[in-house]
């Protein structure tokens, strides 16, 4: 398997800085990570890290428009903001490399808040939530499945927030607030990939970040999420055209010792053509158009989830049957040798084809160095590689039952 | 001490390689261009037929006949085959354009001697079983009707029809009756007509092996060869007009303008490309600028050409609130009345030909990536001649130049519009 080389260093305000060096290409690429998601959000202020994540393309201190440098430069840039992270990426030709440190240190060294910014970036987001989960067949059931599985952990709210209100009511000091709190460079980490020396970014980094205040890395105190103790059901009816089932069980985080079972026992289920669900449910039994197993890929501790459309004439009593007698199945019998070889074969040809270019390298780096080290890029294969079938069957038999499950039922109005 | 108001330097792009596939012939002469490229020790292998929607004259059918290639062959089953490929961790993937197929194997280098035979099978043996049909109709039946709750397919779907008729091989769109007249029969006649013995080339992507050549040779190298015919699809002209196609309860409409123009082979495609660009092709366009930014009516807008084998066309796309909807197709007409009445200034078009170079650089990393470009210029049977034809021109286009062509098609009366959504 290609391994990914790079090199660290910190600086002293605590940036943390990799360099992933390839030769093969004219591009370079600059990724900055800030350690905060939608978990770190106010209950009644949810959507924040989302919508400052557009208010970080409004202009900042010394550089009053982020795109038009960037542009004229021939680099382009995006982000995303999950519920643990914020990630901002550059790619630009490898020459133009400093033109990335520039616009980036700027921004995190203060950004331009303007009213107007705020204003127009609070509408972009209310129509990014309405285009996204509002005006799409099935598009509120993570906005349901979330506060239904989790009482008290912030996972219970998506990254968009819970309500178009929260983000109608952002104000300038909140906004400010969120700034100085998570955007310093102790809460983040940098990466730059593409043909370039360890030396020549080292100069870089200090010359445009160093002067950057340092800041308090965030305690962060995240309240528990209790264990589960009976099973959970929701059902709505909104106007799609299919009935669809949700049935979500907790499972650990993504650091855990368990976590690389659980995404297996999610593959063996649901993911793929020869996968259990696709060939019996689908295939075989024609009770779904279609069905999968997934994991979030949290850090906290998360849910593991199966989700389906049912084909029409079926009742959702014969549908939640036939999971369940799926489940069975996990619990009470050991995976085949060959399934388990065949999901860890897809593991390792997953991660080798999405790391085919530098920008999901300099992800991958970024997000094991949040994790604590960005080693683990190349490691983690081998947490898949050491997983048993007795441990997945432990798993199935200790997690998989209906006291730990939440359901939400979507079904067709009318 | 630092000054950070000052940009530093930088350089522009002038000119960008592009790798040149190495072109070898089969036994049977089916030519293989591949590209040699990447870190990562995988690879993508493409069979590419003339087997595009617009190709069938019945709806539905090249689409459900590749996708059912991979459900069953007169050797094994759906789920053996699917076994035999996620086993390896590869992955064998069908494409339907308008105008081409293509069936794809994904895989690790130390895989493909495992994983090439299913490919080939898949390629040259697919049964139809009557079952799997049926399956897969009332499936993608059902998904469909999922579709039909977006106003991002409905205003697709009516904006072809606007664009080219629909009847029109690229202007219709299929219904639910539609999928009530596939056969099994259907399948197997275009598979034999149009699949079966009718690879126009294959193009292989990744860390080629000394064997990768050899193993294609093996595979697809002895059959006989059957000829493609590929008949030019007519044009007709038709009146363009403002359509809005009602969806109760939307919270947001879809708005689309476009035109018909041409495709890549014309003169001045990359002209109205860079247009394009300038109106709604990148984060800084006017578009973006103007309904975004400034308003903030929505999460997003585009511009675009499109090319087909024999036309092509221009689509402007968005979704806005439904109460903005009007303020927003205003707005869109008033960016294009200035692309005619006003030059664009240098500044501006510097920007944007530094941010298509960029990209263009960008949509080269990678040996996948750098095979998707040759696609699409081996579709026209173009090489890299055009390629450098693109740089130059983006290098050397003049705000004269594309106030003319803003002036020569994109004239009000000529742009089709179609919305949907509440009524507006």
């Amino acid at each position: 398997m290609g391994r990914i080389d790079f090199e660290k260093f910190t600086l002293d305000n605590g940036l943390k800085d990799i360099v992933h060096k390839d030769t093969s290409t004219p591009l370079a690429c600059l990724n900055i990570m800030y350690d905060v998601g939608s978990r770190d959000e106010d209950p009644n202020r949810t959507g924040f890290a989302h919508l400052f994540e557009h208010l970080m393309f409004g202009g900042s201190a010394n550089i009053p428009s982020y795109d038009s440098p960037l542009q004229i430069a021939g680099g382009q840039n995006n982000a995303f903001t999950s519920t643990d992270i914020t990630n901002y990426y550059i790619t630009l030709p490898v020459e133009n490399l400093e033109t990335a440190f520039w616009l980036e240190s700027d921004r995190m060294l203060n950004l331009a808040f303007t009213d107007k910014s705020l204003e127009v970036q609070r509408s972009v987001v209310i129509e990014e939530f309405r285009q996204r989960y509002l005006n799409q067949p099935y598009g509120d059931a993570w906005l349901l499945m979330r506060p239904l599985a989790f009482s008290t952990h912030p996972y219970q709210w998506a990254t968009i927030g819970k309500e178009e209100k929260h983000i109608e009511e952002a104000t300038m000091d909140m906004v400010k607030a969120f700034y100085a709190k998570h955007y310093r460079p102790k809460n983040a980490v940098m990466v730059v990939a593409g043909n370039v020396e360890l030396e020549q970014i080292r100069l870089l980094a200090e010359k445009w970040f160093a002067p950057i205040v340092k800041g308090e890395k965030v305690e962060r105190k995240l309240p528990k999420e209790p264990t589960q103790k009976k099973a959970k059901r929701l059902e709505v009816e909104r106007p799609v055209p299919l009935d669809a089932i949700y049935i979500s069980f907790h499972m650990c985080g993504k650091e855990d010792a368990d976590y690389a079972g659980w995404d297996l026992l999610s593959d063996v289920l649901g993911h793929g053509d020869s996968s259990r669900l696709h060939q019996r449910l689908v295939k075989e039994n024609r009770i779904f158009t279609s069905i999968s197993a997934f994991v979030m890929g949290e850090r906290d501790p998360s849910l593991f989830t199966i989700a389906g459309h049912l084909s029409q004439g079926i009742t959702v009593e014969e549908a939640e049957k036939a999971i369940w007698a799926e489940i069975e199945l996990l619990r009470t019998e050991s995976v085949a040798d060959i399934e388990l070889e065949k999901v860890k074969n897809q593991v390792e040809s997953t991660h080798e084809f999405s790391e085919m270019n530098i920008l999901n390298r300099a992800i991958g780096l970024a997000y094991h160095e949040l994790l604590g080290d960005a080693e683990m890029v190349n490691t983690e294969i081998d947490n898949y590689r050491k997983v048993t079938k007795t441990d997945m069957l432990n798993l199935a038999k200790q997690h998989l039952v209906p006291t730990n499950s939440s359901t939400l039922i979507y079904k067709r109005q009318g | 001490m630092l000054n950070r108001s000052i940009t530093p330097p930088f350089g522009k792009i002038t000119s960008i390689h592009l790798i040149e596939p190495t072109v070898y012939h089969l036994d049977n002469g089916l030519p293989v261009f591949a590209v040699s490229a990447g870190t990562q020790e995988v690879l993508k292998i493409e069979l590419i037929f003339h087997a595009g929607t617009a190709t069938a004259d019945k709806k539905l059918v090249a689409s459900a006949s590749s996708k059912l290639q991979t459900e069953g062959t007169t050797k094994r089953t759906a789920m053996e085959l699917a076994e035999a490929v996620d086993f390896y961790g590869a992955h064998l993937q069908s494409e339907v354009t308008h105008d081409e197929a293509s069936l794809d194997l994904y895989t690790l280098n130390k895989h493909v001697d495992n994983t090439i035979g299913t490919l080939a099978e898949v390629y040259s043996d697919p049964v139809f079983e009557e079952r799997e049909v049926e399956t897969y109709l009332l499936k993608s039946k059902q998904e469909m009707l999922v579709n039909e709750e977006k106003v991002s397919y409905l205003g697709a779907k009516a904006f072809s029809a606007s664009l080219f008729g629909k009847e029109h091989p690229y202007g219709r769109s299929a219904n639910q009756q539609d999928y009530d007249a596939v056969s099994r029969h259907d399948l197997v006649g275009f598979h034999s007509s149009f699949i079966k013995s009718r690879i126009k080339y294959i193009l292989v992507s990744g860390k080629l092996s000394s064997t990768t050549i050899q193993s294609l040779n093996q595979q697809f190298g002895q059959e006989k060869r059957l000829a493609v015919s590929e008949n030019a699809i007519p044009i007709n002209a038709i009146e363009p007009m403002a359509l809005h196609v009602e969806k109760p309860g939307a919270v947001q409409n879809s708005i689309k303008i476009g035109r018909v123009l041409f495709n890549r082979t014309h003169s001045d495609f990359v002209g109205m490309q860079i247009l394009s660009t300038v109106l709604g092709g990148y984060f800084g366009s006017r578009l973006m600028t103007n309904i975004r930014e400034d308003k903030g009516y929505t999460y997003g807008i585009g511009a675009g050409l499109v090319s087909l084998k024999d036309t092509g066309y221009l689509s402007i796309s968005t979704e806005v609130g439904a109460d903005t909807c009007e303020a927003a197709v205003n707005e869109i007409f008033i960016e294009i009345e200035r692309l005619r009445k006003e030059p664009i200034p240098i500044h501006e078009l510097e920007l944007v030909q530094n941010y298509m170079l960029g990209s263009i650089l960008k949509s080269l990393d990678g040996p996948f990536q750098i095979s998707d470009k040759w696609k699409t210029y081996l579709r026209y049977g173009l090489g890299s001649d055009s390629h450098y034809s693109l740089i130059r021109q983006i290098l050397n286009i003049t705000p004269e130049r594309l106030r003319e062509l803003a002036n020569t098609y994109l004239q009000r009366k000529d742009l089709v519009q179609v919305t949907v959504g509440k009524p507006i």
